[in-house]
């Protein structure tokens, strides 16, 4: 009872009921359907037809219904809602940077409730999740399945994780894309506290593999503020280094080289036709998911 | 050259409170919180990039703190600029200023339409009109006694009104008082400039150069300020030139006899070198106007002339005049005033005490004809003498009523009854003049346990015991005896009644001789004992005693020619003349003041019941009640030495007499009175008795005729310490004070600093914030 009290609350039904009345369409791209959040890299496979449409200029041939063109002598286009049993890898950071909270949850905590959502909208949508958490290493590897059970196995997993070492995003992406080796949806939920070239690197290797690429870009909001007033003593939650300072020095180049490095990020995504979505952790992660989806179905 | 001063230099202690913005950022540093962190990169970088920039910001903004803070506390110690050129430009901080005006009556010295005073009070105005509202001011009026005018803060018009209303006094100037007066004004102040100006003639009689004590006081006074106060000096002293001025007049040592001549000496003296003519007395008598004498004076000799006016009045009481010389450049001292009490006579009681058929034996004879050489004689009526011998024997004395009589003579008086020595005893306390002479009959035993007691309750009369008889009487010829003489070797010319003598020119009282007489030793450190004559062994002659408000006066010889040749001497009468007018006459020195002296006498009770009234020579009509005199205050012995007096009396006392002329005492009538003197009664001195009118004469003193200024060197060498600068009111007297007293305020501009530097520490910090 307990556990499964746990997992209501995991999983917020609140928020899910909001999220259930949308229709997670991915984009359509050149070669496949995107359902939910991802587009197929399939063609034709488990097709239901939908409707018929007029034909216009720059629509294949080959969707063209004859048999309505014989009767009615009209080109009409079929349209279908198709279905695949789409690949999902949700890859976790549980660096030591990601346990940093300020106020509520800490990043960490955040990624994982963003996760499990995430892999109950999949499992929903009938396709296969996956589960990777890493820091500088790749701490558990979960393979995608579809089965209802594994839900239990994914939120178990992101229940129990603590925050681990340095980050390495880069090496443990580059390894990722040369492991999986069927196209699918990689999801990258991280602060990606890391040399930024080198992540866009890794990113793209993805693409390379012909993935999909979703990336949270989690920020805890006194990072994204530096609100710190008095004299304070940062020490860092991975290489524990320490600085004295009065924060208020410091804010305005801090501020500079986070939006730098953000920035940095969000064209090298762009360029490389990645989903880049900065979420900041005071803002409630259904509400996020929702936005973000809402942004997607455009 | 300028100089900083504070107001308050014990607050630049607080300059310590400087380091509080070391002490908060060390302390700041030392008290931080410790945050775990994750974006670690872009804080060090960030820490790198901004770290010196920073460093050097917060050393500015610890050192704009630690400036306004400095600031701050110096500008709450009041700084100010002191001379220099900036304290002009900058403007004046508030003054507190004293302004010493000198009215003294040299100041009425005249220079063409103008008096020297009238250029004082023009120069005092334009200094007043150099203040500001805020400043403070105060006027003192330099006369003998400084008077502070002003009340509270007036403004600089008020002390201008002030100024213009100021009158000329007959007082003299005492710069030293009103000096110390404007300093101890200024010391209560607590504006940062002080500023004392003295507007004077700088009349160096005025400057008391001699009272080192004095001036070293005003030193120290100066040197204990807070703040140097800058004193200028404003010389308004005229062009010196001569000065004509009646420096003294001299009544008679005798009493003025109704009808009888009375004749005043007066003296004129002249600042000129070669002076041009004689002075010409006039008297006027009871009005001005009534001229009774006029003469003209004796050539100058030394720069004095002497002139004698003869006059007399028709009724007893009090009488006034005025004598006057020919008015100059300075007429205050041109006019002098003196009051008599005139009198229908003085009855003088002889007792013979060897009662011979001849007078001569006992010497009392003697005595009647020098107190009363014109009678029996023809055609000597008017002269002054108004002494009234009467001679009685011992016996006789009782049927006499004491207290008509002035003055009681006792020759040789043997040994009296308690209730004879108590009633002479009761007599001299109660202010009569009683004159002893020795004898055959006088037992000095007798005469030392009874009548020279000390003891109370009732004194003797004695001025001190007497010894046994020392000497031989010589028969026929002094020769044949082959005794010893002793003659007058030692006289206290200083005594009133010895003054006379100096000289010889009174008569020498050398050439009597003293066969036999009463060795004694007085008491001389009881000062109401004082020895007036010595013989040549240093034994007394002549003894005084005070007692209560009257005098007794020994002879240690006698009267008769068996003891001494003295009664056959021609010195013998002026001798006895003088101390008897010493005797009665002294009361009326209380009615002849200087300006400046407090004018008090003794009322009887029942005048003492309603307020007098004081009529002064402007005309000003003041009340004043009688009041009992504090002990030791030295009321009663004015002119009378009555100090020591057995019961204290009521007494009337007036002290605004800084003008010259006659000041009118007008008492409720006394029941019975007459309003004239009452002739015989003991203690004629005591006018309070006689009527309800009295006269008060005050005159300047004529050491402030003397115009001649104390140069300016004198004047710096007496103001040592502060800042004295000296000013001729000739030569642009403001444009040279302001030259002089540039001087400013500062604080202001260290508040405007701190404003500054708050800007400067809100900009820095903004900026450090920003990073």
């Amino acid at each position: 009872m307990g556990e499964e009290k746990d997992k209501k609350s995991f999983l917020d039904p609140q928020i899910l009921m909001t999220l259930s009345g949308m229709e997670l369409k991915a984009r359509m791209v050149v070669e496949g359907v995107v359902s939910g959040l991802h587009k197929s890299p399939y063609q034709g496979f488990s097709v239901e037809f939908a409707e018929h449409r007029e034909y216009t200029q720059g629509d294949e041939i080959k969707h063209i219904d004859w048999q309505v063109y014989a009767k009615s002598d009209r080109l009409y286009v079929k349209r279908y809602e198709e279905e695949t049993n789409l690949r999902c890898y949700i890859l976790l950071d549980s660096s030591g940077s990601m346990g940093y909270r300020s106020d509520g949850m800490s990043k960490l905590e955040y990624g994982a409730h963003l996760a499990a959502a995430l892999t109950y909208l999949m499992l929903r949508q009938q396709d296969s999740v996956g589960l990777v958490t890493f820091d500088e290493a790749i701490r558990r590897y979960i393979p995608p399945r579809n089965s209802p059970r594994h839900l239990k196995i994914i939120v178990e997993e992101l229940e129990g994780l603590k925050p681990g070492n340095k980050t390495m995003v880069s090496n443990i992406f580059h390894d990722l894309a040369e492991r999986v080796h069927r196209r699918g949806l990689v999801i990258v939920i991280s602060d990606l506290f890391d040399d930024p070239d080198e992540i866009l690197v890794s990113l793209q290797h993805f693409r390379h593999k012909k993935h999909e690429v979703i990336v949270f870009h989690l920020l805890d909001p006194s990072e994204l503020l530096f609100p710190f007033e008095r004299m304070t003593l940062f020490r860092g939650l991975e290489d524990g280094r320490r600085v004295l300072t009065e924060p208020a020095t410091l804010r305005k180049r801090y501020l500079q080289q986070l939006y730098a490095f953000v920035d940095k990020l969000k064209k090298g995504c762009r360029d490389n036709r990645i989903d880049y979505f900065q979420i900041s952790t005071d803002e409630n992660f259904g509400r996020a998911l929702t936005r973000y989806l809402g942004t997607r179905r455009k | 050259m300028f100089g900083l001063s504070f107001f308050n230099p014990a607050l630049l202690w607080g300059l310590g409170a400087a380091a509080i913005p070391i002490l908060i950022h060390l302390y700041n540093r030392r008290r931080f919180r410790t945050v775990a962190w994750a974006a670690m990169e872009f804080l060090v970088s960030s820490s790198k990039l901004t770290a010196r920039r920073l460093k050097l910001l917060q050393l500015l903004l610890l050192l704009t703190r630690m400036g306004i803070v400095s600031l701050l506390v110096v500008g709450v110690a009041r700084p100010f600029l002191t001379g220099g050129f900036l304290g002009g430009p900058l403007g004046k901080s508030k003054t507190s200023a004293v302004i010493i005006l000198d009215n003294s009556y040299s100041m009425g010295l005249r220079e063409g339409n103008e008096t020297v005073f009238d250029a004082a009070k023009k120069a005092a105005g334009e200094v007043v009109s150099s203040f500001r509202h805020g400043d403070s001011l105060t006027l003192i009026l330099m006369g003998e006694r400084p008077r502070v005018v002003t009340e509270g803060n007036p403004s600089p018009e008020r002390v201008k009104k002030l100024i213009e209303t100021s009158e000329l006094s007959d007082e003299k100037t005492d710069i030293l008082a009103s000096l110390r007066k404007g300093l101890e004004v200024l010391d209560g102040e607590k504006n940062t400039q002080k500023e004392l100006f003295l507007v004077t003639d700088c009349q160096q009689n005025g400057w008391s150069v001699a009272n080192i004590a004095g001036w070293d006081s005003v030193d120290k006074l100066m040197q204990d300020a807070e703040v140097k106060h800058r004193i200028y000096v404003l010389d308004v002293s005229a062009r010196p030139g001569e000065n004509a001025m009646l420096s003294s007049v001299r009544l008679p040592a005798y009493p003025c006899g109704v009808g009888k001549r009375y004749i005043v000496e007066a003296t004129a003296a002249t600042t000129a070198e070669k002076p041009a003519g004689r002075p010409v007395f006039t008297l006027c008598l009871d009005k001005e106007g009534n001229e009774v004498a006029r003469t003209e004076g004796s050539e100058f000799k030394d720069g004095t002339s002497t002139g004698r006016l003869i006059f007399s009045v028709g009724s007893p009481g009090f009488h006034w005049g005025k004598i006057s010389i020919q008015p100059d450049r300075l007429e205050a001292d041109n006019t002098r005033y003196f009051v008599v009490k005139a009198k229908d006579s003085v009855p003088v009681l002889c007792v013979d005490g060897v009662g011979s058929l001849d007078e001569f034996e006992s010497g009392i004879a003697y005595m009647v004809y020098a107190l009363a050489p014109e009678k029996g004689l023809e055609g000597v009526d008017d002269i002054a003498n108004v002494l009234e011998p009467k001679v009685v024997n011992v016996e006789q004395l009782w049927e006499e009523e004491l207290a008509r009589y002035e003055v009681i003579v006792l020759s040789s008086v043997g040994v009296l009854s308690v209730r004879m020595h108590d009633a002479l005893t009761d007599f001299v306390t109660q202010g009569g003049a009683l004159m002893i002479f020795l004898g055959d009959k006088v037992d000095p035993l007798e005469y030392s346990e009874r009548y020279a007691s000390s003891a109370p309750p009732k004194a003797g009369f004695l001025p001190c015991a007497l010894g046994s008889a020392k000497g031989t009487v010589p028969g026929a010829d002094e020769k044949e005896a082959g005794g010893e003489t002793v003659r007058i070797s030692e006289v206290d010319f200083g005594h009133p009644a010895m003054a006379a003598f100096r000289d010889g020119a009174g008569g020498d009282v050398t050439t009597a001789k003293f066969y036999r007489y009463f060795p004694t030793s007085p008491d001389t450190m009881n000062p109401d004992i004082q020895v007036l004559a010595r013989f040549s062994d240093g034994s007394p002659y002549i003894v005084e005693r005070k007692l209560g408000r009257g005098k007794t006066i020994l002879f240690t010889s006698s009267c008769d020619v068996k003891w001494s040749n003295m009664s056959l001497k021609p010195v013998f009468l002026p001798l006895v003349h003088r101390l008897a007018y010493y005797l009665v006459s002294g009361a009326d020195e209380r009615y002849n003041l200087t300006v400046g002296e407090r004018m008090a006498v003794p009322l009887d009770a029942e005048e003492a019941s309603s307020p007098a009234e004081i009529v002064t020579p402007p005309g000003g009509v003041f009340k004043v009640m009688a009041s009992m005199p504090p002990l030791g205050s030295g009321v009663r012995d004015q002119g009378s030495g009555e100090e020591g007096g057995l019961q204290a009396e009521p007494f009337v006392s007036f002290e605004e007499t800084s003008v010259s002329g006659i000041y009118t005492l007008n008492t409720a009538a006394v029941p019975g009175g007459g309003g004239t003197s009452a002739p015989g009664q003991p203690g004629l001195g005591e006018p309070a008795r006689s009527g309800r009118v009295r006269y008060f004469a005050l005159n300047v003193d004529t050491a402030e005729s003397d115009v001649t200024a104390l140069a300016q060197d004198g004047i710096r060498r007496l103001i040592r310490s502060g800042e004295m600068k000296y000013v001729q009111t000739e030569t642009g007297t403001m444009e040279r004070i302001e030259e002089m007293r540039h001087g400013k305020e500062i604080w202001r501009y260290f508040l405007v600093g701190v404003l500054c530097f708050l800007v400067v520490e809100s900009l820095l910090a903004r900026k450090i914030d920003k990073g």
